[in-house]
C-alpha cells in the first residue's frame, strides 16, 4: 500500500508538469486571484463558468484549472479585508480583526505579507496533511455519524467562550442571535416557514454572504467616511522592510501556521461547516493557546492574521476529501468539481483511492501548487496594492461600496441581497460602535443550523444513544471545559463569587444600554413569532431564543447596575482581555457628529438602491461614483470621470457578460421598455 | 500604423453594419435568449440548460444566443413566479424549473404565483423514474420485507421526493418505513446509507443511480424495490410498479399527481402569453437540438440522459392534473405528508 501510494504520488507530481498543465494551472490561478479580490464573488460562479471549457481536456488538466481557481479565491481575500476592512470572502473575516488595525499603524505591507506567506503554507500544509492520510481517510469518515457531526459543530460554539473577549454576556446574546438568524428558512424537517416574513427569498435561509459583508465590511466602510480620512493615514509603509518582515513573522510562528491549517483543512473535509467559521475557529484556537494573544489579538497582532489565513487556505484541500471519497461536495465550489468528475467518468468513492490514485494525487498537487503560484502573484504586487490603503476616503469609497453592492447581489440575485446588506450593516456598525463581539454572532449563524439538523437525525435515528458514543462524549467534555475555563477565570480574577456580587450599586441607565433594550425586544418578537409553529419547528428556537433573551436582560442588569467607579479606577492588570472585535476610531469625534456622518453614509446606500431601482444597477454605478466624489469631496473631474468609466466598464463586463447576472425590473426599464436594448440590467 | 488604420476602418463597418442590421432584427426575433434556472449553479437542472444552451440556438430563426442564468430559491417556485409575473412574454425568456414545482399551486401554497396550466410548456429532456432503493447488507428483498420490519430511511424534509414518496407507501400499504428527516441533499443521504446510518431511501432517480453512484449498481450493493413513475423502466421489468400494488382507484388517481414530476422531470417553460406561433418554433427548435449528434455526445460525456417529452404532451398532462377533482388534489396533497 505505502509503495503503491508513494508510486502514485510522484507519477502525479511527473503529470502536473507537463507545460499544459501547468498552464492551465496558472491560467485558474489567475482568475482565482482576481474573483478572490473582489468582495462577495467566490470560487463558485468562477468554476461554474470554466466547467464547460474542461470538456475537451483529459481529467489531471481539468482538475489542474478548476482547482486552480477554486485554491486561490481565498488567496486573494485578504486583501481587501487588510486594506479596508472589507472581507473579500466570508473566510477572510477573522483577518480583519488584526489585519485592519495593522494597516492603519502604517504596516499593510508586513500584514499583506503575512497574509500571502501563511496562506502559501497553511494551502500547502493542508494538502500535504490530505495525501498523508489518503489512505486512511474513507475508514475515518465511515466512522464519523451525524451524531460525531453534532460534537464537532457542538465544540465550535464553544469558542464563543473565548471570542466574546471581555464581554462574554454580551457575546453570548450575540451568539444567541446569531443562531435565532440561522433558524431562518424552511426547516429541515417539517418544512415550516420560519422568520420568512412572507418573502420566497429567506426560504433558502439566510442569505450568508450578504450578511458577512454587510455585518463586517458596512461598519468599517462607514467609520472610515465619518472619520474621513485615509485608512492608513500618511504614514502607510509599502517597503520591502514590511514585506520581508511579515514572511520572516510566518516562519516564527511555523507551528501556529501548522495547527492552524490542520484544524481549516479538517473543518473543511466536514460537509457542512463552510468556509465562514473556519477563520474564526482557528482564530479562537491561536486566542487560546498562544501566548499573550487575549491581551493583543485585535489590536494589530500578526498572529491573528497568519491564523486566520492559513486556515481559510488549507480549507480548500480539506474540502476535497468528502468529494473525493464519497461524492458529498466539501463546500459550494466542489459541487461544481463533482460535475466535472462525472464528465471525465470519474466516479468518487473507494476508486478515487486505489485505481485513480494517481488522479487524486494530482489534484492535492494542483491545490499545492496552486497555493505557491497564487501567493507568489500576490506577493510580486502587493507593494502596489499596499499603497491603496493611503488614498483619501473618496477616492476608495464609490468603487469598494459599488462592488460590494454587487457581490452581494449576485449571491442569490434578488432585491433581500440588498436589505440585507443595509440592515446588517447598521447592525454591525452599532455592535461595533457600542463595543458587542461580532464574531460570536457568525459563529452562532453557520453553526446553528448544522446543530439543529444532526440534533434532530441523531434523536430521530438514535433515540438517546447516540450520547453515549466515545467521540461524541469526549468532544462534549472539550467543548464544556472550553466554555467554562474562561468563565471561571473571570470569576477568580474577580474575587470570587462574592467579589463580583459586590461591585453592584444604583441602576443607572445609559444611553448606550439602549442597544440592550432592543435586542431583548428582537428576541421576544422572534419567541412570540416562533410560538405558533409546530414543536419540531420550534422547540430549538424557542431555547436558544429564551436563551438569548435571559442573555440579553443579565447583561442589561449587569451593564446598569455596576458601580462605573470600580471600571474606571482600575488600572489595567496585563492579563486583562481585550474587546474582541475592532473599536471604531471616531472616538475624537462628538456624538452627533458620528449620528450626523453615519446617517449620511447609509443615506449614501438607500439611494444607491433608489437609484437602482429606477434605472438598473449598472447605470447607477457611474451615478454614485460621480455623486459620491464630487458631493463628498469634492475629487477633481479629472479623477472621477476616469473611475467611473472604469468601473462601469469592469462591473458591466465582469457581471453582465460574464457571469450574465438576472437583473431585477427597475421602473424606467418597465416603463421604457426598448431602452433595455441600449442600457444593460435596466 | 497601416495596421491601425485597416482595424478602424472594420471596426466602423462592423458597426454599421450592427446600427443597420439590429434595428431589423429586434422586431422579428430576439438576439439573444435567456433560460433561467431555477436551482444553483453545477446541478442536473443547471448543467441540461448549459448544455441545451450551447445547441438550441441554432435551431431558431436568427441563430440567437442562449444564455443560461441562475436564480436559485424555494426549490424554483422563485423562477416559475418569475417566468409567469415577470418575464417579457416575447419568447426571449425562458425558465427551468423543477418538475414537483407544479403541484405548489396545486396545493394551494400561497407562495406559488402562477398557474401551471397558463404556462407554456416547451418540453422536457427526459422522464425520470423515482424508485426506492435499499443498502443490500441490510437483507430486504422486497417490498413485503418493508411491511414486515422497520427501515431508516433518509429524507431532505417534509414536502420534498424523499419524503413525499415513503410518507406515501407508508400510508397507502403499511410499510414501517422510518424517515429520518433532515438530510441536506441526496449526496448527504448516500453517505449515511454507505455508513450504514440509513438503510434505504425512496425517491432517487433511476438514471441518478448511474451517474452518482455506478459502483453500486456494479458491485451490488443496494437493491431496488419499487418504481414511481407513470409506467414500468425498461431496464427494472422485475421491479414493481406503485400502480400494481395500489389497491384502489382513489390510491391510483392520487399516486397519479405526486408521480407527475417522473413525467415532467427538467422542463422548460416559456412564459404565458407568448405568441402561439413562438411557442411552436421553441417547440420545434427544443426537439431538433435534442436529437443534435453533438448535444448527444456531450450528454453522454455529462451522463444526462435524452428522451425528449414533447412540450405538447406536457401541456396537455399539465391541464389535465391542474383540472382533477377537488377530493382527489386532497388526498394526494395528504399523501405528500403536507
Amino acid at each position: 500500500m505505502e509503495q503503491g501510494m508513494l508510486e502514485a504520488a510522484t507519477s502525479a507530481f511527473a503529470m502536473m508538469f507537463d507545460p499544459w498543465r501547468m498552464f492551465l494551472l496558472f491560467s485558474g490561478v489567475i482568475m482565482g486571484l482576481v474573483l478572490g479580490i473582489l468582495p462577495g464573488i467566490g470560487g463558485l460562479a468562477g468554476t461554474a463558468l470554466l466547467l464547460p471549457f474542461t470538456f475537451g481536456l483529459d481529467p489531471v488538466a481539468a482538475m489542474a484549472l478548476l482547482l486552480g481557481l477554486g485554491a486561490t479565491t481565498a488567496t486573494g481575500d485578504p486583501i481587501p479585508a487588510i486594506l479596508f476592512g472589507v472581507p473579500g470572502g466570508a473566510g477572510s473575516a477573522a483577518t480583519v480583526l488584526d489585519g485592519l488595525p495593522m494597516a492603519k499603524r502604517g504596516e499593510a505591507s508586513r500584514a499583506l505579507s503575512a497574509a500571502y506567506m501563511s496562506s502559501l503554507m497553511g494551502g500547502v500544509f493542508g494538502a500535504i496533511l490530505m495525501g498523508l492520510t489518503i489512505p486512511i481517510l474513507r475508514p475515518i469518515m465511515l466512522y464519523i455519524g451525524s451524531p460525531e457531526l453534532l460534537a464537532f459543530s457542538v465544540l465550535g460554539i464553544s469558542f464563543v467562550a473565548t471570542l466574546s473577549g471581555k464581554a462574554p454576556l454580551r457575546g453570548l446574546t450575540a451568539a444567541a442571535l446569531g443562531i435565532m438568524i440561522a433558524m431562518t428558512g424552511s426547516d429541515p424537517q417539517t418544512g415550516t416557514l420560519r422568520y420568512t416574513f412572507d418573502t420566497l427569498y429567506l426560504w433558502e435561509g439566510a442569505p450568508l454572504t450578504s450578511i458577512v459583508l454587510g455585518f463586517f465590511a458596512l461598519p468599517e466602510l462607514a467609520d472610515l467616511a465619518i472619520a474621513r480620512t485615509a485608512i492608513a493615514g500618511n504614514m502607510a509603509k509599502t517597503d520591502s522592510h514590511g514585506m520581508l518582515q511579515g514572511a520572516k513573522d510566518c516562519f516564527k510562528h511555523w507551528w501556529l501556521i501548522v495547527r492552524c491549517s490542520w484544524l481549516g483543512a479538517a473543518l473543511g473535509a466536514v460537509p457542512g461547516i463552510g468556509g465562514a467559521v473556519v477563520d474564526w475557529l482557528a482564530y479562537g484556537h491561536a486566542v487560546r493557546t498562544e501566548k499573550g494573544a487575549a491581551q493583543t489579538f485585535g489590536t494589530g497582532d500578526v498572529r491573528g492574521v497568519i491564523a486566520s489565513e492559513s486556515a481559510n487556505n488549507a480549507r480548500e484541500g480539506g474540502a476535497l476529501v468528502p468529494t473525493v471519497a464519497f461524492g458529498v461536495p466539501g463546500s459550494a465550489g466542489m459541487a461544481i468539481l463533482l460535475g466535472a468528475f462525472m464528465i471525465h467518468g470519474l466516479v468518487p468513492g473507494p476508486d478515487m483511492l486505489s485505481k485513480n490514485l494517481h488522479i487524486t494525487y494530482s489534484m492535492v498537487w494542483s491545490v499545492a501548487l496552486a497555493n505557491i503560484v497564487g501567493a507568489g502573484l500576490c506577493y510580486i504586487f502587493s507593494e502596489q496594492f499596499a499603497r491603496l490603503a493611503t488614498l483619501r476616503y473618496t477616492l476608495i469609497m464609490p468603487s469598494v461600496l459599488g462592488i460590494i453592492y454587487i457581490g452581494a447581489f449576485q449571491g442569490s440575485r434578488n432585491w433581500g441581497d440588498m436589505w440585507t446588506l443595509l440592515i446588517f450593516g447598521l447592525l454591525g456598525w452599532t455592535m461595533k460602535q457600542l463595543k458587542w463581539p461580532r464574531p460570536p454572532l457568525v459563529l452562532g449563524l453557520v453553526l446553528g443550523e448544522i446543530i439543529e439538523r444532526y440534533l434532530f437525525i441523531s434523536i430521530q435515528r438514535y433515540g438517546v444513544d447516540w450520547f453515549a458514543r466515545p467521540i461524541v462524549m469526549g468532544i462534549f467534555a472539550i467543548s464544556l471545559f472550553g466554555l467554562l475555563r474562561p468563565l471561571l477565570q473571570d470569576v477568580r480574577k474577580e474575587g470570587g463569587v462574592m467579589g463580583m456580587l459586590s461591585g453592584y450599586g444604583k441602576p443607572h441607565f445609559q444611553r448606550e444600554n439602549l442597544m440592550n433594550v432592543f435586542l431583548i425586544c428582537v428576541f421576544g418578537y422572534l419567541l412570540w413569532e416562533a410560538s405558533t409553529w409546530n414543536f419540531s419547528a420550534k422547540i430549538v428556537p424557542m431555547i436558544v431564543g429564551s436563551l438569548g433573551l435571559a442573555f440579553c436582560s443579565i447583561s442589561f442588569l449587569n451593564e446598569v447596575s455596576r458601580r462605573p467607579a470600580l471600571s474606571a479606577d482600575r488600572v489595567a492588570k496585563p492579563d486583562d482581555k481585550i474587546h474582541m472585535d475592532l473599536e471604531s476610531d471616531t472616538g475624537h469625534l462628538a456624538l452627533h457628529v458620528v449620528l450626523v456622518r453615519g446617517l449620511i453614509f447609509f443615506g449614501w446606500l438607500l439611494a444607491f438602491m433608489g437609484s437602482m431601482a429606477v434605472v438598473g444597477i449598472i447605470p447607477t454605478v457611474p451615478l454614485f461614483v460621480v455623486l459620491y466624489m464630487r458631493l463628498e469631496g469634492p475629487e477633481p473631474w479629472k479623477l472621477v470621470v476616469p473611475q467611473a468609466i472604469c468601473l462601469t466598464v469592469f462591473i458591466w463586463f465582469v457581471f453582465d457578460q460574464l457571469l450574465t447576472i438576472p437583473w431585477p425590473p427597475t421602473y424606467l426599464g418597465t416603463a421604457m421598455p426598448w431602452l433595455k436594448e441600449f442600457i444593460p440590467s435596466i | 500604423m497601416t495596421m491601425l488604420k485597416v482595424l478602424g476602418q472594420t471596426l466602423a463597418a462592423g458597426c454599421m453594419a450592427l446600427a443597420v442590421a439590429a434595428p431589423a432584427q429586434a422586431q422579428s426575433q430576439p438576439r439573444e435568449i435567456a433560460i433561467n434556472v431555477g436551482f444553483g449553479a453545477g446541478g442536473v437542472y443547471h448543467t441540461m440548460a448549459m448544455t441545451l444552451s450551447r445547441h438550441m440556438g441554432r435551431y431558431l430563426p436568427g441563430n440567437p444566443t442562449i444564455v443560461v442564468r441562475t436564480m436559485p430559491g424555494a426549490g424554483s417556485i422563485l423562477a416559475a413566479n418569475h417566468i409567469a409575473n415577470v418575464a417579457p412574454k416575447d419568447g426571449s425568456m425562458l425558465a427551468v424549473i423543477g418538475g414537483g414545482t407544479i403541484l405548489e399551486p396545486l396545493f394551494r401554497n400561497a407562495e406559488a404565483k402562477f398557474d401551471p396550466a397558463k404556462l407554456n410548456w416547451i418540453g422536457s429532456t427526459s422522464s425520470e423514474t423515482y424508485t426506492c432503493v435499499v443498502w443490500k447488507e441490510t437483507g430486504v428483498t422486497k417490498l413485503q420485507d418493508m411491511i414486515e420490519r422497520p427501515l431508516n430511511a433518509g429524507s431532505t424534509g417534509r414536502g420534498s421526493r424523499t419524503n413525499t414518496y415513503g410518507a406515501a407507501l407508508n400510508e397507502l400499504l403499511g410499510t414501517k418505513i422510518k424517515l429520518v428527516q433532515g438530510y441536506r441533499g441526496m449526496n448527504d443521504i448516500h453517505l449515511a446509507m454507505e455508513r450504514r446510518e440509513l438503510d434505504a431511501v425512496c425517491g432517487w432517480g433511476y438514471s441518478s443511480i448511474f451517474s452518482q453512484k455506478p459502483d453500486w449498481l456494479k458491485d451490488d450493493k443496494i437493491n431496488i424495490l419499487l418504481q414511481f413513475a407513470r409506467e414500468k423502466h425498461p431496464d427494472l421489468p422485475h421491479v414493481p410498479l406503485i400502480f400494481d400494488v395500489l389497491k384502489t382507484e382513489r390510491d391510483k388517481a392520487a399516486m397519479q399527481l405526486l408521480v407527475l414530476d417522473s413525467y415532467v422531470a427538467w422542463p422548460l417553460v416559456a412564459p404565458p402569453g407568448v405568441p402561439a406561433e413562438t411557442i411552436a418554433t421553441l417547440r420545434k427548435a427544443y426537439i431538433a437540438a435534442l436529437a443534435d449528434p453533438t448535444l448527444l455526445a456531450e450528454a453522454k460525456q455529462l451522463q444526462l440522459g435524452i428522451a425528449p417529452v414533447a412540450g405538447e404532451d406536457i401541456q396537455k398532462v399539465v391541464q389535465e392534473v391542474m383540472a382533477s377533482p377537488a377530493e382527489v388534489i386532497e388526498n394526494a396533497r395528504k399523501l405528500s405528508g403536507l
